[in-house]
């Protein structure tokens, strides 16, 4: 460290001197950002007064503790970090002399500005709201993958807009309906019929709070019973997640007419054959043959007796009808399952409905209180009660008390985890744990935090950008250990490792310039897929009775014509096995398998024909919209000619043109980005098992912040031998076309340092990587030694 | 992020402790399972152990049990398939299995499974945790407690290793990343970056490695951290292993060609041949993955194909266990989600089925060449014999004496025991 400031490092910005002339600029800054842009946060620019206030709270506290603060970063440190914390990526070289050539005293507080409004800060921070929130659409239970695929959609885009975080939260709550227009159902979709452990997860998740065990028994290490915990349940169990499309109920509904018009019309020809026996001789003869017809009274008697044994007969005709129109709609519905079940996976786990149905305890509930199979109604487990009078359903209900201003840990729990996320720690520890003896190690700091939180409208943005404006965060990384369980003083952000997600994505960035573009065959794939579903359910949903009757019948035949071939095929294949013919039943085997596949072509087909929508690919791509096709083309996947798109209009070309020239269409980073180099928000959530992704901790997205910083052995082997080293040093790479053109060897070692350091080397350094030229040669050398510092362990942290 | 924060970060995902501080090695693994094993004297019951390693082959999607080990002779639900005897008197199999037709004397054929988990997911999770899925915690597999309960046989080697199938593993659940399994996708390509990339020879990663220490010798002493710590030592670790001999293991391409054919040259049978080198070497736990169950459609085509692969693969990693003598110490389990519909429906596929089916243990441990439990005429029902997963998975731990009371706690303080509340069926064991 002593050579710095020899190398040409830039001092530390906040001298005092420029810290007068930086106030000034400050004010009239922000005077001129008000004027021009009504939109615009006050503060855009100029250094927060929330900042501030935040660091004269540390002041104070360290004041009394003796504690001296880590001093301010240099800006090579800060660049890094910052983009870290904001873009999830360590900054270009490009970037970092921008960023350390700029004169201007406001340039920290303007780089926030700049990176929070760009496109990297949704690629990053939805990876923390993916593990937060547990959007996993690799391994969706129940069949929910195409939901799990919108909900992602659905937080990226909550991002990109910055929602509001009670707006997100009320979203996440209530919104109920089918995937493509409500994809904040995914919420509750993530975990289909398992209602109690999705009310544990949102507890956790928004309010800090652990009941999962209350969920059982009462909970033994806080005060929850189970009883709090059913009452909180009851607010949610309401939330349908195994609504299926109108048209299974319409075809329900037809079969219950035709069992019921065929019950009648069997009835009625067997009364024809042996007419009625409701008013056998027999049982009346008795009464007429006893009564007098001159005594009216008698009369009246026999009559009224008549009558009833003729309604008794009447109830026991219908009950016969009842039944024997029940078991033929019970052998039609099971038959008639047949017809969608080809298309059953498209178009299941699509709807969530928010209806009013109350949890019963469980049969083992062992307390007083209750007994078991209570119905148990809603009430909050603390803060303001609930009323259920009015606010629609009960989860509107929950939805208005989890955001209300007076929830006591609601506004906590979210100031306090992303303070975590940028500092390296929580002011509380652990962050979801709150008991009521909870309390935070800096409680005036945290009240500062959750007040800058209400006052900015749970303005996410807003308020991460008041802690990277504190010289808190602008302090170098602490250097001794803090262990959990112990009181932080803060004197600088906790040393960290970047996540999996931002060590993978700083090794793309050295790679391609694509760095904020999905994964355009996802995109095509999903959209494809969601419009398929929905013109399948809206369609089918649209025909009569009679039509989707006709139809299913149609469908059966269809069905059982493919079984049938199928069992001759299998016929034929007990004999190949016989004769050992391999040839034959190789053939017969690929023969099956087009058999198969053809039965959901062939349904969408007649599905297509009876409702006059096609369901071929290139219809449901165009119903998808124009610019899906137009990236098809671009992305067009060689190697399966039935994925090609259509030809592209005038327009769509000229607008591909349009995406080239500004700067969207380098060839060979969309050859890399073919081959997988997307960013992690880009890829499956999570990674598939062996990605680098997986290997370095990315959570499994299956429980809530399941993330994992540990060091092991692959993430070494991975480093030091990975594929994504050749991309790196490919003469392509951004990081290539940086360092291989530099006029001296200094100018090429400076690259490399900037690029993965973002400093300059120190004269020591310099020192050595010379002699590295000298002893391996420039084109050697220079991999060696970009090899050598992605292995090194500086590269790996935050500091 | 980080609530996984434990004594032991520092600690190896596999590979030794010789050279680590003592201070440490407190954490060890060695002391750990001494620790344990000291502790579990007391509780563990009087049981003769003789299983000392286990390769799991796990059937994905649902392995059929009418058209594989629980077979019905004459019934009309078996479809187009039929029984062969084996040389075990009074045992018959399926058609399919005609090599594992002569090994049924080392198996012991359950065909008496039951489950209420009729869904992928939930099934694959409650077969290798003992417990339901919740989306509240992730359980550990038996490999993981094995990694965490017992002591391993070979320093440089990973306690567990899972070759093939999806992202749907549980791996380690909520215990520490370093009892994950390593996943190894492709058997033939081995451990994935254990070897050096094309084109770079030794003296040139040795010399970065030298160079790499060097640059960042400033770095790691202003930041002396245990976190960072970790990082240097785990680097040891990973060059270690890379010129460590048992890095041979994993690479099948030191047998012959004779040998890799008779295993079958599928993913799944060289699989079974990697599992055998594995154990060999001392991994403990060996689960090797075979997909393609999930016959809803054409189950009389689709199933011959399946069972072709298994039969390669799984009778010969039993007579190749058997003559190299490991198989006095290594247990060999089948297992799968669930069963399929004894009915055929009318695709000719069959549907899941988790009310009754069918698993194999096999080698040490196991008591051979019985049927355990019994299902009705039709394949439907249990009627003798039931075992749930946590049953099946309590067996199994109990021919490996690990201890079924043992409770681990998870970071939330919930607390959790190997098989849930599964009772060992002793019958099934030697």
């Amino acid at each position: 460290m002593s050579d710095q400031s020899k190398s040409g490092l830039t001092p530390p910005a906040k001298a005092p001197a420029t810290l007068v002339r930086a106030k000034f600029g400050r004010a009239l800054r922000s005077f001129v950002a008000l004027v021009l842009s009504c939109s615009a946060a006050p503060w855009a620019v100029a250094k927060p007064a929330e900042s501030q206030r935040i660091d004269a709270l540390f002041a104070e506290a360290w004041k009394m503790e003796l504690v001296t603060p880590q001093p301010l970063t240099h800006d090579s440190a800060f660049v890094r970090r910052v983009y870290l914390d904001t873009v999830g990526r360590i900054p270009t070289a490009a970037e970092t002399r921008k960023f350390l050539a700029d004169a201007d005293p406001m340039k920290r507080e303007k780089l926030i500005d700049t990176l929070m409004a760009s496109d990297g800060y949704v690629s990053h921070w939805f990876n923390y709201w993916a593990d937060l929130l547990r959007v996993n659409t690799e391994t969706a239970p129940g069949g929910s993958r195409l939901a799990q695929e919108a909900y992602l959609r659905y937080v990226r885009d909550s991002l990109r807009e910055n929602k509001p975080y009670t707006t997100l939260v009320r979203e996440l709550l209530t919104t109920e309906g089918k995937v493509w227009d409500s994809a904040a159902n995914g919420y509750y979709l993530r975990d289909p019929g398992m209602p109690l452990d999705n009310l544990s997860n949102t507890v956790q998740v928004f309010l800090g709070t652990r009941i999962v065990c209350a969920q059982c028994h009462d909970h033994p290490f806080d005060k929850w019973t189970q009883m709090d915990y059913f009452k909180m349940a009851a607010f949610t169990f309401g939330v349908k997640t195994n609504v299926r499309p109108s048209f299974y109920e319409t075809l329900k509904d037809a079969l219950r007419e035709r069992a019921r018009h065929d019950a009648e019309e069997e009835m009625a020809g067997k009364e024809k054959e042996t007419p009625p026996q409701t008013l056998a001789p027999a049982e009346v003869q008795p009464v007429t043959t006893a009564a007098t017809p001159s005594d009216p009274k008698e009369a009246d008697r026999i009559r009224r007796q008549q009558e009833k044994q003729k309604s008794e007969a009447d109830r026991k005709r219908q009950e016969r009808l009842r039944s024997n129109a029940a078991n033929r709609f019970r052998a039609m519905d099971r038959k008639y399952q047949r017809a969608f079940q080809p298309i059953q996976n498209l178009v299941r786990t699509v709807e969530t409905k928010n209806s009013a149905e109350l949890p019963k305890l469980p049969h083992d509930y062992q307390y007083a209180d209750a007994k078991p199979g209570t119905v148990i109604h809603p009430a909050s487990m603390f803060g303001p009660g609930v009323s259920l009078e009015g606010s629609g359903s009960p989860v509107q209900a929950f939805a208005d008390w989890m955001t209300s201003p007076e929830n006591p840990r609601f506004t906590t729990v979210i100031t306090n985890r992303l303070f975590k996320e940028v500092m390296g720690r929580g002011l509380i520890e652990p962050v979801d744990e709150f008991l009521d003896t909870t309390q935070a190690s800096h409680p005036e700091v945290q009240s500062a935090l959750d007040a800058t939180m209400k006052a900015c409208g749970y303005d996410v943005k807003r308020f991460l950008k008041v802690l990277l404006n504190t010289d808190l965060y602008q302090r170098a990384a602490w250097t001794q250990e803090v262990d959990a369980g112990t009181r932080y003083h803060f004197a600088g952000p906790v040393l960290r490792r970047m996540s999996a997600e931002q060590t993978w994505d700083s090794l793309l960035t050295l790679i391609t310039p694509e760095l904020d573009l999905p994964d355009p065959k996802r995109e095509q794939r999903f959209a494809f897929e969601l419009t398929r579903t929905r013109l399948l359910i809206e369609s089918l949903g649209k025909l009569s009775k009679e039509d989707l009757m006709n139809l299913a019948d149609e469908l059966i035949q269809e069905t059982d014509r493919n079984a049938g071939e199928l069992q001759a095929v299998q016929t034929e294949l007990v004999s190949a096995r016989a004769a050992r013919d391999k040839v034959k039943m190789s053939d017969l085997g690929q023969k099956a398998n087009k058999l198969r596949s053809e039965l959901e072509k062939l349904t969408l087909k007649k599905i297509g024909d009876k409702t006059g929508v096609s369901f071929a690919e290139e219809a449901v791509r165009e119903a998808a919209g124009p610019m899906v096709q137009a990236e098809m083309a671009e992305f067009a996947d060689t190697a399966n000619p039935a994925m090609e798109p259509p030809p592209m209009t005038p327009e769509q070309r000229a607008e591909l043109k349009k995406q080239r020239k500004a700067g969207k269409g380098d060839k060979a980073a969309l050859k890399l980005a073919q081959s997988g180099y997307f960013r992690a928000a880009y890829l499956p959530s999570p990674a598939p098992r062996g990605h680098f992704l997986r290997e370095f901790g990315q959570s499994d997205r299956e429980i809530i912040e399941n993330a994992s910083d540990e060091a092991t052995v692959p993430q070494a082997l991975t480093l030091l031998n990975g594929q994504f080293f050749a991309a790196v040093v490919n003469g392509s790479s951004v990081l290539a076309k940086d360092v291989f053109p530099q006029e001296t060897p200094e100018r090429q070692i400076e690259a490399i340092y900037l690029a993965l350091l973002s400093r300059t080397p120190t004269d020591g350094e310099s020192a050595t990587l010379f002699q590295v030229l000298n002893e391996r040669g420039p084109q050697q050398g220079l991999k060696d030694i970009i090899h050598a510092v992605i292995n090194g362990r500086q590269f790996l942290y935050i500091q | 992020m980080q609530r996984r924060h434990f004594l032991t970060r520092s600690a190896r995902t596999f590979l030794g402790v010789g050279m680590l501080p003592a201070g440490e090695a407190l954490f060890g693994s060695r002391s750990m399972a001494a620790a344990i094993a000291a502790s579990e004297e007391k509780i563990l019951p009087k049981f003769r152990v003789k299983a000392k390693n286990i390769i799991y082959l796990y059937m994905s999607g649902g392995m059929s049990h009418l058209d594989t080990f629980g077979v019905k002779p004459g019934h009309s639900n078996m479809g187009a398939t039929s029984v062969i005897p084996t040389n075990v008197d009074g045992i018959r199999i399926s058609e399919y299995l005609p090599r594992l037709a002569q090994c049924a004397d080392k198996m012991a054929i359950v065909n008496s499974l039951t489950s209420n988990q009729g869904a992928h997911e939930q099934g694959n999770y409650i077969q290798h945790t003992s417990y339901a899925l919740r989306g509240t915690i992730r359980h550990p597999s038996l490999g993981a407690w094995m990694a965490r309960l017992q002591e391993k046989v070979n320093e440089t080697m990973p306690a567990s290793v899972v070759i093939g199938g999806g992202s749907q593993h549980p791996g380690a659940g909520f215990m520490e990343a370093r009892f994950s399994p390593v996943a190894i996708n492709n058997p033939a390509s081995g451990l994935t970056n254990s070897r050096l990339p094309g084109g770079v020879v030794q003296n040139t990663f040795d010399y970065r490695l030298d160079l790499s220490q060097k640059l960042d010798q400033e770095f790691q002493n202003q930041y002396d951290l245990r976190d960072v710590r970790a990082y240097t030592s785990m680097y040891r670790d990973a060059v270690r292993l890379m010129a460590s001999p048992d890095l041979k293991a994993f690479d099948i391409t030191q047998e012959n060609e004779h040998t890799r054919k008779l295993y079958g040259e599928t993913p799944f049978g060289q699989g079974c041949l990697l599992a055998r080198r594995l154990v060999e070497n001392g991994v403990r736990f060996v689960e090797v993955n075979l997909g393609g169950w999930d016959t809803h459609q054409a189950n009389f085509i689709k199933v011959p194909e399946n069972c072709d692969t298994l039969d390669k693969g799984f009778a010969t990693l039993l007579e190749d266990l058997a003559q190299r003598g490991l198989l006095e110490e290594t247990m060999v389990v089948l297992a799968t989600e669930f069963g399929r519909t004894p009915t055929i429906n009318q695709n000719e596929g069959r549907d899941h089925y988790p009310k009754a089916f069918s698993g194999v243990l096999a080698g040490a441990g196991v008591r051979g060449g019985q049927i355990y439990g019994k299902t009705s005429e039709d394949g439907t029902t249990v009627t003798e014999g039931a075992l749930s997963p946590s049953d099946f998975n309590a067996t199994i731990a109990t021919a490996l004496g690990m201890p079924l009371d043992h409770i681990i706690h998870s970071p939330s303080r919930r607390p959790f025991t190997i098989a849930d509340k599964g009772k060992p069926a002793l019958g099934l064991l030697a």
